[in-house]
């Protein structure tokens, strides 16, 4: 630990700091309820002043209710501390950052907003896995519901809901699925930093992320939405309140990611250390920037559109009311413009993470390193370009449908450069079939079912015979959790050395639960793909009575796949606590998050370490270590590469 | 934002320059921030930029732009706007004159001006929005709906870009920046794009829709 952070930590241990600068996750949940309530059934209640003065209804009291909530919690954590004192013209002393930063303190510095990254990682990683495992409830329901051809363990209405925030809670975690959790945590790491480049941006972008959730599952209390993930018009225009949560939730999230994006990207292009070029980094930074570049142009459309539904809803405006002079293609397209990319926005991460990880227990240089590069830039650029295939059955002018129909099939070109780089670094080599590399292995053929179905699906005739099926949810559910889900699990079996302070997790209950979740996954799609071609429809509580037996077979391949996540939590805090001392580079691999102590200092390197070599350079003879951590002294001759 | 986290921030040219380089590197992460916001927000509009001209081009049911709805009204359209774009020229000064030349009275007179321009600006949209002078009510077509949302939103963009004026002004008065300022620079690009953006709306809102006869 560097002298820096040595005396910080003798003056905080002296620094008493006030009130205000304690508050936190308790106090966050008291202001945002007290926002909320007050608002929403003291000022809004029938009769009460905002009734009473402006006429305002329970959509427009319940709008203002929700930022009323998110204020209260902002100002409940304290988030708003620093901005105040900003303009007031107040300048924080040494003592107060460094207690802002959690050095020197025990656990409550996770229910704080500090802003140390690896802290802010840990926060993500925490709160993504608690959602993940509500989502995945409602997804245990969703099935169960299918069991039987009638309407039997929820109401319709209810059920619709259920999917909507099943859908919706998803898509925003694995958003920042990798970005959130890893790439606050590692990035810096990666590249060799001390730091995020904005600090309080990204503390920001979890305590925004986590009353977001909230927000969206508040849902149910009001009524639910009945539109599941895409919201589309006018069906959201006439939802009933619950839709208002679904609308404010995505604005709320795009402020949370679009900050998390800028500062991931800030980070990478200013901090890097020394020696690290371009080629040199790891494929996770490069795969992190790419997905970051997305969220950063195309959150802010989500963001735009959903403000468009709520005006709609609020004050009567008609973009998506066709009486109005609206229309409800406004929607698709905009809603679109940004799904899309929001697809390569779960998805891209994975792929980095993955091909780092296959190249650590392959014990071989990437291949086609600039290819993969590549291949990830592609995607990303031509998923601007794809958007309308979502819209052949919607009227779309049929000369249109071959260009989207022939871009988003050239999709499968960047992406064959992804499998041409994992397979190529495969090839020949020697595998360790650890825990890490069991799930980036399960990658490739999970994701490939994707991919096949994706370019199946993109043929304009196939898309209207199977459009809005249960295959189309195979398909996607093959790319966003084989091409996500597995990926995260990789990188947290990866890095759980790491992350946990040096315990390392229990390997047969990690091949468990890697056994459970491939064969439950597999078993659920596959058997939905199939229900898709037997035409069976998406969002619907009744079918064909022929098509029991086979809804059956993957709700039990479902639970089996729920049930996974039992032997995952327990490892994953059991291990936390009383697992095995690991080693401090328990892989052997070669990038500088591995060259750093565990646990991870504050500043994390002593000196900015001086990059030498590739961090992907396995099984290349007389390699050197990817970076002199102590240039300072390998100037003077005291100290060799690597130390 | 950065700028006083030196004491853990000991980046990597941190580590192998002065304190002088430091600062240099906190003020270029400051200034691309501050590109990479107003770069999201542009995204944003971009979306309400689309439906004006989708709407328009699609006119549903005639419903863009019917009889009922009026050329809102002009002066306030050009005094919001023009609240904003000298307040622009005004900060521009204050930045060459004051900040550049190290002669903060003229800062600071500068930086309180904007803040008054602007703010007179957040107040006028507000009044906009209440009274829209212009049309009846919010149910009469396409224009109308696009009306709202982009002039609300940009409302919204006014009011936060007032408070963080309000700041950069007292950090003046409080003598501040006389050891960097960034955030002077970094604000002054923030309020340029604003600037742009209000002499844009003020074009596609008051003035294009009723270019042609109807």
């Amino acid at each position: 630990m560097g002298a820096t952070t040595a005396t910080l930590e003798m003056r905080q241990a002296a620094y008493n700091p006030p009130w205000w600068q304690r508050l936190n996750l308790w106090t966050a949940l008291l202001g945002g309820l007290v926002g909320f309530v007050f608002v929403n059934w003291v000022l809004g209640r029938d009769g009460g002043p905002l009734n009473l003065v402006f006429g305002w209804e329970i959509n427009q009291t319940l709008v203002v209710s929700y930022f009323a909530g998110l204020f209260g919690f902002m100002l409940g954590l304290g988030a708003l501390n620093y901005p105040i004192m900003w303009i007031l013209g107040y300048t924080p002393s040494q003592e107060e950052q460094a207690y802002q930063y959690g050095i020197g303190q025990g656990w409550d510095k996770y229910l704080r907003m500090t802003l140390d990254h690896k802290v802010v990682g840990l926060q993500y990683l925490v709160g993504i896995i608690a959602f993940f495992c509500v989502a995945g409830f409602n997804a245990m329901m969703i099935r169960t519901e299918l069991l039987t051809p009638n309407a039997t363990f929820v109401d319709p209405g209810v059920y619709l809901t259920i999917v909507g925030e099943h859908s919706v809670m998803m898509l925003m975690i694995t958003s920042g699925m990798i970005l959130g959790p890893f790439g606050n945590y590692f990035i810096p790491l990666m590249i060799g930093a001390k730091r995020m480049a904005y600090p309080r941006l990204e503390a920001l972008s979890f305590w925004i992320f986590l009353p977001a959730m909230f927000i969206l599952l508040s849902g149910f209390i009001f009524g639910g939405f009945p539109t599941a993930w895409t919201g589309y018009a006018p069906l959201a225009d006439e939802g009933r309140a619950g839709m208002d949560a679904y609308c404010i939730a995505w604005i709320t999230v795009t402020v949370s990611v679009v900050l998390a994006s800028i500062n991931i990207l800030a980070t990478i292009v200013m901090l890097r250390a020394p020696g690290m070029t371009w080629t040199r980094m790891p494929l996770t930074v490069w795969s992190v920037s790419v997905g970051a570049i997305l969220i950063w142009l195309s959150f802010p459309i989500m963001a735009c559109v959903q403000s468009m539904t709520l005006f709609d809803r609020t004050l009567l405006t008609g973009f998506y009311v066709p009486v109005q002079g609206g229309s409800a293609y406004l929607y698709e397209n905009l809603f679109w413009t940004f799904g899309h990319p929001e697809v390569y926005i779960l998805m891209i991460p994975g792929m980095g993470v993955m091909l780092d990880i296959v190249a650590v227990f392959a014990r071989r240089t990437v291949y086609a390193y600039r290819a993969a590069v590549v291949g990830m830039f592609g995607i990303g650029l031509l998923s601007w370009f794809v958007w309308q295939h979502h819209l052949f059955v919607s009227g779309l002018t049929p000369g249109l449908r071959p260009f989207f129909m022939f871009s988003t099939e050239m999709i499968s070109f960047p992406t064959g450069f992804i499998f041409l780089s994992a397979l190529g670094t495969l090839f020949g080599s020697r595998l360790r079939f650890t825990v890490p590399f069991m799930f980036a292995l399960a990658w490739l053929p999970n994701f490939l079912l994707g991919g096949f179905s994706g370019i199946f699906l993109s043929d304009t005739p196939v898309d209207v015979q199977l459009h809005g099926s249960y295959f189309v949810q195979a398909h996607f559910h093959f790319v966003l959790m084989g091409g996500t889900l597995f990926a995260l699990f990789a990188a947290i079996y990866y890095w759980f050395p790491k992350i946990s302070g040096g315990r390392m997790f229990n390997s047969t209950l990690g091949y468990i639960h890697f056994w459970m979740m491939e064969i439950g996954f597999n078993g659920t799609f596959i058997t939905l793909a199939i229900v898709g071609m037997m035409g069976m429809p998406r969002r619907v509580t009744f079918y064909a009575s022929y098509m029991t037996e086979v809804n059956q077979i993957a709700t039990w391949f479902a639970y089996l796949l729920g049930a996974s996540m039992i032997p995952f939590l327990i490892n994953f805090i059991y291990s936390w606590q009383w697992g095995k001392k690991a080693e401090e580079n328990p892989w052997d691999a070669r990038s500088l998050e591995w060259m750093t102590p565990t646990p991870v200092p504050i500043d994390d390197f002593e000196e900015i370490p001086l990059v030498v070599a590739a961090a992907h350079q396995y099984g290349v003879a007389n390699a050197p270590p990817m970076a002199i951590l102590k240039p300072s002294e390998a100037a003077s001759g005291t100290a060799s590469a690597g130390e | 934002m950065a700028t006083n986290d030196s004491a853990l921030s000991n980046t990597a040219q941190a580590a192998t320059a002065g304190p002088s380089r430091i600062r240099s590197l906190d003020d270029r992460l400051t200034i691309l921030g501050i590109r990479m916001i107003y770069t999201a927000l542009t995204f944003y509009f971009a979306g309400y930029f689309f439906s004006l001209i989708y709407l328009q081009m699609v006119n549903e049911n005639n419903m863009w732009l019917p009889k009922a709805v009026h050329q809102p009204a002009l002066w306030l359209g050009l005094t919001e706007m023009l609240c904003i774009i000298v307040g622009g020229i005004i900060y521009f000064w204050g930045q060459w004159a004051g900040l550049y030349r190290r002669n903060f009275s003229v800062l600071r007179l500068a930086l309180w001006i904007t803040f008054v321009l602007s703010a007179a600006s957040f107040v006028l949209h507000v009044y906009e929005l209440r009274n829209h002078p212009g049309f009846a009510n919010l149910q009469l077509g396409g224009f109308v709906s696009t009306f709202m949302g982009l002039e609300g939103s940009f409302t919204v963009v006014i009011f936060f870009a007032t408070l963080a004026l309000l700041g950069v002004a007292i950090r003046a008065s409080k003598g501040l920046f006389r050891d960097s300022g960034i955030a002077v620079d970094a604000f002054g690009e923030f309020y340029g794009w604003m600037s742009a953006f209000a002499f844009a709306n003020f074009m596609a809102l008051y003035l294009q829709p009723f270019f042609h006869s109807r």
